[in-house]
């Protein structure tokens, strides 16, 4: 509105977002922007509590709130706040010289770890690292960027082999870590959600650097499934511009799932159904590796019972959050059973009926926070299904999750039928061979 | 520890000596500086526009800020109004009625 409008702003938000506001503004190219904050947080208060907060001070600059909004509209600019500069910052090739002791600090207190030991990124490490793939090791590999709020950093493929040499991968392991970061998808994004990433690889590759999808494919039980999602998660932190709790991560209570990025193999010799990656358009020898995010749920059961398997079911997906879609990770054995109890003989009969039977009242549905936040502006933006479902009557049931975000992986080493709904979002799949 | 090499006690790496590593960082963007509107010489028989993100209840906030305005500085008109689509989504029918009918913007709640 200021630059392209030429209509004054005041941007209002809640005081924890203070240094996120300001390093915005100013990686966004408008350093004077001023803000004026409220405390947090405004979900859940009364009009009284509101109205109080408004006539009371900004958290962070001590003035009266309403005041500040009037002064940000009425006070002349700094001679400053329209000059045109150009900020480049500088990131050397190498750090200074330094014992062990004195780097592991150093990477601790710049938060470029997990705060777990790392592999040290000396160059031998990394051309060893780089020896994985035939790309160049000046070639761009993608962008990053912690929020949509935030600028996009870009990287190089010996940018990320650092990274990878750190999570302590193998330089085998490599075309699977370059083509995660090819995918733009960060997994430090800085919601306050602290969702996190979850990562499923498919095809040959899996043998050749011997991925486990079978007994304890989700942890912590292989080197492969271990670094290949630690290296994505460093790579991530470090190569978009970082990843600091106040400033480019906003997570309320973190996420113990962005250790590996919840990452492992399909158990695609086992699954009586198509391998997940030819579901989304590969053939069945390539390998791919897919990315979700906003990974944060799980709910699991034991077998599926033959009198009562749907009731289960949708208690499972009723409890989900809307904002959180399903992905069934099914032991072989269970996939079997719902082949069984439901005649399921494809995925998609298994997503149609998900689809069909998680419904709620659509007074329920448009009550949830998360609903509200990201659903509606879409309705109100005309996007489908959600312009039509803000036109239902409250009791209308309504389908909690669109079948295109409903999906399903086998995985497990079939000692029982343990299966999970992981709530997270899918992202994209991408060739890992062409990072070969 | 005596009958050990020194540069065998710390996994290959003698202990105090430096090593070289690569910094773990990316390419960060150029930013090039924007304009900022002129500000208003009064808010007095001006227009504001109060826009809802819609997001963590921000329209009840707002809808008190209103309410202050029209006790507190009732000269000034204001319309609450909701944007549509994400955060940061223009929203180009919107932007252009404030373009063309107000004189300011308000906009919460910034997450």
């Amino acid at each position: 509105m200021e630059s392209e409008y030429g209509i004054p702003s005041v941007p209002i938000h809640t005081h924890v977002f203070a240094s996120i506001a300001r390093l915005v503004s100013r990686s966004k190219g408008m350093p004077g922007l001023r803000s004026v904050f409220v405390p947090q947080p405004v979900m859940g208060k009364s009009p009284e509590e509101l109205r109080a907060d408004l006539e009371g001070l900004d958290p962070v600059t001590g003035k009266l709130v309403m005041q500040e909004v009037v002064e940000v509209l009425t006070q002349p600019l700094d001679v400053t706040d329209n000059e045109k500069i150009i900020y480049t910052p500088l990131i050397s090739r190498f750090l200074e010289p330094d014992s062990e002791e004195n780097l592991t600090q150093l990477f601790l207190e710049n938060l470029w770890t997990d705060g777990l030991p790392i592999i040290f990124p000396t160059e031998a490490r990394v051309a060893a690292m780089l020896a994985g793939t035939r790309r160049d090791p000046l070639e761009v590999v993608g962008r990053m960027r912690p929020a949509p709020t935030r600028e996009h950093w870009a990287f190089t493929v010996e940018q990320v082999a650092v990274n990878a040499v750190m999570a302590g991968a193998r330089p085998e392991y490599f075309p699977v870590i370059l083509a995660l970061a090819s995918s733009s998808v960060s997994a430090r994004q800085s919601t306050t959600s602290s969702g996190a990433s979850m990562v499923v690889v498919n095809g040959p590759i899996r043998h050749e650097i011997k991925m486990n999808w079978g007994m304890g494919a989700m942890g912590p039980y292989n080197h492969a499934n271990a670094t290949i999602g630690r290296a994505y998660g460093l790579l991530s932190q470090n190569l978009q511009g970082g990843s600091r709790p106040g400033e480019t991560f906003m997570g309320s209570s973190g996420n113990n799932y962005a250790y590996n990025s919840v990452t492992f193999a399909e158990n695609e010799e086992r699954s009586p159904w198509q391998p997940f990656h030819v579901q989304h358009g590969f053939n069945a020898d390539e390998s791919v590796v897919s990315v979700f995010d906003e990974c944060i749920t799980t709910s699991f059961a034991l077998g599926l019972r033959e009198k009562h398997w749907r009731e289960h079911l949708q208690s499972m997906l009723l409890g989900m959050d809307p904002e959180c879609p399903p992905v069934f990770l099914l032991d072989p054995i269970v996939a079997r059973l719902f082949i069984e109890r439901g005649g399921f003989d494809t995925k998609e009969k298994l997503i149609d009926w998900v689809h069909d039977h998680a419904q709620i009242p659509a007074g329920v549905y448009w009550d949830y926070q998360g609903v509200q936040n990201h659903a509606y502006p879409d309705a109100l933006k005309g996007v489908e299904p959600f312009a039509t479902f803000v036109k239902a009557k409250d009791d209308e049931l309504l389908p909690v999750f669109q079948k295109k975000d409903i999906k399903i992986v086998v995985v497990g080493g079939e000692t029982n039928g343990y299966w999970r709904i992981m709530g997270a979002r899918y992202q994209k799949s991408i060739s890992i061979d062409e990072w070969r | 520890m005596a009958d050990i090499p020194k540069e065998r006690q710390s996994g290959g790496v003698a202990i105090g000596e430096r090593i070289k590593v690569m910094n773990p960082g990316g390419l960060p963007p150029q930013v090039l500086q924007k304009g900022m509107a002129p500000r208003l010489d009064r808010l007095e028989g001006k227009t504001i526009y109060l826009v809802d993100l819609h997001f963590n209840d921000s329209g009840s906030l707002l809808n008190q800020m209103q309410a202050w305005f029209t006790e507190k500085i009732p000269q000034v008109h204001t319309r609450l109004v909701q944007k549509a689509g994400q955060m940061l989504e223009d929203d180009p029918a919107l932007f252009e009625e404030i373009r063309t009918h107000g004189d300011a913007m308000i906009m919460a709640v910034g997450h």
